[in-house]
């Protein structure tokens, strides 16, 4: 461990009206200016992790836990606290950029709105700092554009404009929620070129969360791995990719299609993921493990380090076997 | 803009002529001999010829249609066979106080609707969200003339806070014309307010749990500009929807709710020309009625646009 974490999250545990658990004792750190990814299938929990951080979970949510932002709880600190961080030290973007801009609203207006409820200044001032924003994020003649409305750009300009609004007040932390899922391959390469650039000009640690492997491999640091509301791995980029502890890392690897590789059909993990308010006993990824043995399926292994700097869930880690010989 | 306008005047065109044509035809569709009708059974024969002639009706039919479409350009409605003067004339007279209580009730309607619709979106499920639904539920399903009726009661006969009839003009006596009209308006007003406080609850949790809403959220905006700002803006389209038609329910009400309080304005002189058989009256007064309801709505239209960009780029 180099610096102290900006963003520290301890057994993190999510659920709702009690029988459905999203996300269990999940922890993970974010370094500043590290760029974090969190990688999983649809409905692994997340985007509900994000959420739990941002403080924007809907109040049928129950969260338990620790989260550290600066060394601030963020559980624990009165809503009115909460709400001023939010935008101000961390930042969000959605996955949906069609919808998660105010149709009724002008562009300026929305991202001004962002920058004067947190700093005191004109109008004015905030319009020209909103066109510089735009600017900065790459769109074309800032200043007609903020006279646009939400209809009158691509999706890809919108997504550009959600970065605006999340970067106004230059946030520590920038949350990034699939920005990429809804745009075009091509909008999409942009897009995380943007993000790594803005990190390296304003020092922005950035926690990406994706399903696509490929993404990771091209910005993150390091990488959380999640499956079924669990945290299953926890590595370096480049220890992920070249060995990966958990079978099921190893099975998303294998799953990512490759264009110079020669193979035939894309691989694929068999079986589903399995319904959350009716979790199997033992390792939750047993049912459709490659490798499965009999321990497995009698209690859910934890995360525990393997390798310096990455960590796993699964007791044939190759790591854990490879030191207790 | 102005070509927005000047198109939708346009369309308005053709359902003038199929109203106007639908009111001259009023007078075929009484049954048997119209004259017989309005002179009652009393008349000579003489004076049977005298209101055919004064009708119009010795004529041929596109005579008569001729004149018809002649005097209306001229703003002559013919004159009314009960009060004995022109039709335009009584209609000009009345329209500003009923007009001045239509406006008072709509302004009711929004106010009591959009809060109460609010408030029960913002404690969905709980006491207050099934209090406002089943005050929604009222205004839906009680009759305004017996709404009238329990406030005149009550307000009026037990508590003898305001008048039970009667109308002061609000040039005359500000104060007095409040007292007037609250009664009237406010029975006009529960029952639309019902209707919109259904759709304002309706939408606005829909509203809130749009992308939008968490992304104001996430700037950190505190929660009263998040709903009274991002989320009012978009419930105001269907409320302005709903408006439209609520004026047009104002306006037919008012011949109930104006003849319970005893206001001389348009609905209780339509409603003694129809009990009265006044058949210019009642052509006039459609007429009238229509022609408003199509501005009213032309407005509406433009306050759409005002309201919605995405609509204002493709108006354009």
């Amino acid at each position: 461990m180099t610096a102290a974490p900006l963003l520290s999250v301890r057994d993190l545990t999510v659920s709702f009206g009690g029988r459905v658990t999203a996300v269990r004792d999940a922890s993970f750190d974010v370094r500043p200016g590290e760029l974090l990814g969190v990688v999983g299938e649809s409905g692994s929990g997340k985007s509900i992790t994000a959420l739990a951080v941002m403080g924007l979970l809907p109040p049928t949510a129950t969260v338990t836990g620790s989260i550290l932002f600066d060394e601030q709880d963020l559980l624990a600190m009165p809503r009115s606290r909460l709400r001023k961080l939010r935008g101000r030290e961390i930042g969000m973007i959605f996955q949906e950029p069609m919808t998660s801009l105010n149709p009724v609203f002008t562009i300026g207006d929305q991202i001004t709105e962002a920058i004067l409820v947190h700093e005191r200044m004109s109008r004015k001032a905030a319009w020209d700092r909103a066109s510089e924003l735009l600017e900065k994020v790459g769109i074309p003649a800032p200043r007609r554009r903020l006279q646009d409305y939400p209809h009158q750009l691509s999706g890809g300009m919108r997504q550009r404009v959600m970065i605006a609004i999340a970067l106004s007040s230059s946030p520590k932390l920038l949350i990034a929620d699939e920005p990429t899922t809804a745009l075009d391959v091509t909008i999409q390469a942009q897009l995380l070129d943007l993000l790594n650039q803005l990190r390296e000009d304003f020092g922005t640690a950035i926690l990406l969360i994706t399903h696509n492997m490929g993404v990771m491999a091209e910005v993150a640091d390091r990488v959380v791995v999640m499956y079924a509301s669990r945290i299953v791995e926890q590595s370096g980029i480049f220890d992920l990719f070249d060995r990966p502890q958990h079978p099921y890392t190893e099975g998303l690897l294998g799953s990512t299609p490759e264009l110079d590789a020669d193979t035939p059909r894309l691989r694929t993990i068999a079986g589903t993921m399995p319904n959350p308010s009716e979790l199997p006993p033992g390792c939750l990824f047993a049912p459709r493990c490659p490798k499965v043995v009999d321990a497995c399926l009698a209690a859910q292994p934890a995360l525990v380090p393997v390798a310096p700097d990455q960590r796993a869930a699964c007791i044939l880690a190759p790591g854990l076997i490879e030191s207790t010989p | 803009m102005i070509s927005f306008v000047v198109s939708r005047l346009l369309q308005a065109i053709p359902i003038l002529i199929l109203v106007s044509l639908i009111a001259f035809g009023i007078i075929y569709l009484i049954p048997g001999d119209a004259a017989v009708v309005i002179g009652g059974p009393s008349a000579t024969p003489e004076e049977l010829e005298q209101i055919r002639r004064n009708l119009g009706l010795d004529q041929p039919l596109h005579v008569q249609i001729a004149t018809f479409y002649i005097n209306l350009f001229k703003g002559d409605l013919g004159r009314s066979l009960t009060l004995g003067i022109p039709v335009m004339d009584a209609l000009i007279a009345r329209s500003p106080i009923t007009i001045g209580i239509a406006i008072y009730s709509l302004v009711l309607t929004i106010v009591i609707g959009l809060s109460t619709g609010m408030l029960a979106a913002l404690n969905h499920n709980r006491w207050i969200d099934q209090a406002a639904t089943l005050f929604a539920l009222l205004g839906v399903s009680l009759p305004n003339f017996w709404l009238s009726l329990v406030m005149i009661v009550l307000f009026s006969v037990m508590l003898g806070w305001l008048p039970t009839g009667g109308y002061i003009p609000f040039t005359q006596d500000p104060i007095g014309w409040l007292r007037t009209t609250t009664l009237p308006a406010a029975a006009l007003a529960l029952l639309q307010a019902g209707l919109l406080t259904r759709i304002t609850r309706s939408t606005l949790l829909e509203v809130l749990n749009q992308d939008y809403i968490r992304t104001a959220r996430a700037k950190g905006l505190p929660e009263w500009i998040v709903v009274g700002r991002h989320a009012l803006a978009n419930v105001m389209m269907p409320v302005v929807t709903m408006v439209g038609l609520v004026l047009s329910v104002l306006l037919s009400g008012s011949i109930v709710i104006e003849s319970i309080f005893g206001i001389p304005g348009i609905g209780s002189l339509l409603g003694s020309a129809i009990s009265n058989r006044d058949y210019p009256m009642i052509q006039g007064g459609l007429l009238f009625v229509t022609t408003a309801l199509l501005l009213l709505n032309i407005v509406i239209d433009l306050l759409y646009t005002a309201l919605d960009p995405r609509i204002r780029v493709k108006g354009r």
